[in-house]
């Protein structure tokens, strides 16, 4: 498995990572079926008609069974050969580059308030603005990014390493949540935030992330074994967790 | 029917593992929208646990989950069994959703109806 520069590319087996030294997430057992999946990443998981148009072409021409939509947003590629990989990459138009250091994993948003009756803030723009700020910085592990233009949580905001959702006065920013294996309610670190606070809050939690958390360390697993009213103090505002 | 039935997400990795869950279930009225994840191992990548009925896949079988949330108001899910067959689970999937139809409020999210009844008291009636 490797990660282009680019944009972020996963290669998996069916479901698995390989044995691959050089590999972010760690080592895995390798599973019978020897397909692999592509999955790249899209942009604020908006997919366009010449996307859909060209992913179809490879399809075709690489007998792929199907596509997956993911939990990341993004159309997973789903049992190509392994030979294939390369290749399918560049025809979709995908730039190449070294492995990209493990840090923020995807940033979810929802359709935000340009386009949901429902939305409060614009999360698109939101989304824009924290991906240009963080979307390069080497962090312990890999951290995944929900932003939701109301308290709906379309973009399931709770259960991310960063989770923003919007309100009428503003945004709220949640740190340390979990959807997966081992699940975390995130904190509240504050409400009624500019676009621009959210930015240095995100700032300080990282901050304190990169300089106190383990090696392949999970936000959720971070917060669990920090204290609380450490965090805060470094941080510079007092949130609310339920733990 | 939108807001009266399941919906689900499943990870990559067994895609055709449960997709007949949507033969079985859907059509089902049910007192208000069910999220089903299901993941073909602990990572989770279903956000099982974060649905209203959870599905993940162990060595030595399947657990099942219920009353998780993942929107504005988050909840973890309860385990309700461990390391049981697919046929179980659909087993149990029945007699969950047959308890919530007949006990549950209107509109009213897995998640809410286990915070107001408990999930040992729904157990009981499972087993």
């Amino acid at each position: 498995m490797y990660l282009c520069n680019a944009s972020s590319i996963v290669i998996q087996y069916c479901g698995h990572v390989t044995e691959d030294s050089d590999s972010n997430m760690g080592k895995k057992k390798m599973n019978r079926n020897k397909t692999f999946n592509i999955l790249p990443n899209t942009d604020k998981g908006f997919i366009t008609i010449e996307y859909l148009e060209k992913l179809t072409r490879v399809a075709i021409k690489h007998n792929i069974p199907f596509f997956k939509i993911t939990s990341a947003q993004r159309l997973a590629i789903i049992g190509h050969e392994p030979e294939t990989a390369e290749q399918i990459w560049q025809e979709l138009g995908q730039k190449t580059g070294p492995k990209k250091p493990v840090g923020i994993h995807y940033i979810q948003a929802c359709p935000g308030i340009e386009w949901c009756k429902y939305g409060r803030q614009d999360s698109l723009a939101l989304a824009e603005k924290l991906g240009k700020a963080f979307g390069d910085l080497p962090l312990p592990a890999k951290t995944k990014v929900g932003i939701s233009a109301c308290a709906l949580n379309c973009c399931e905001s709770y259960v991310r390493d960063i989770g923003i959702f919007g309100k009428k006065n503003g945004w709220t920013l949640v740190f340390g949540g979990n959807g997966g294996g081992c699940p975390r309610i995130g904190d509240i670190i504050a409400e009624n935030l500019s676009a621009d606070e959210v930015i240095d809050l995100v700032g300080n939690c990282l901050d304190f992330y990169v300089k106190n958390a383990r090696k392949l360390e999970r936000t959720a697993r971070f917060m669990t074994r920090t204290k609380i009213d450490k965090f805060w103090e470094k941080i510079g505002v007092r949130g609310k967790s339920r733990y | 029917m939108r807001g009266e039935g399941p919906y689900e997400t499943y990870c990559a990795m067994n895609p055709h593992c449960f997709l007949f869950i949507e033969k079985i279930f859907y059509g089902y009225q049910l007192p208000a929208k069910i999220k089903i994840g299901v993941s073909g191992c602990p990572f989770c990548c279903g956000e099982s646990y974060v649905r209203d009925i959870g599905i993940i896949g162990k060595k030595k079988g399947w657990i099942v989950t219920f009353g998780g949330n993942s929107g504005a108001r988050p909840r973890i899910a309860d385990v309700l069994a461990k390391d049981i067959s697919k046929d179980e689970v659909i087993e149990l999937m029945k007699k969950c959703l047959d308890y919530y139809k007949d006990n549950a409020r209107k509109k009213e999210r897995t998640a809410r109806f286990i915070e107001r009844i408990g999930i040992e008291e729904m157990k009981k009636h499972l087993y």
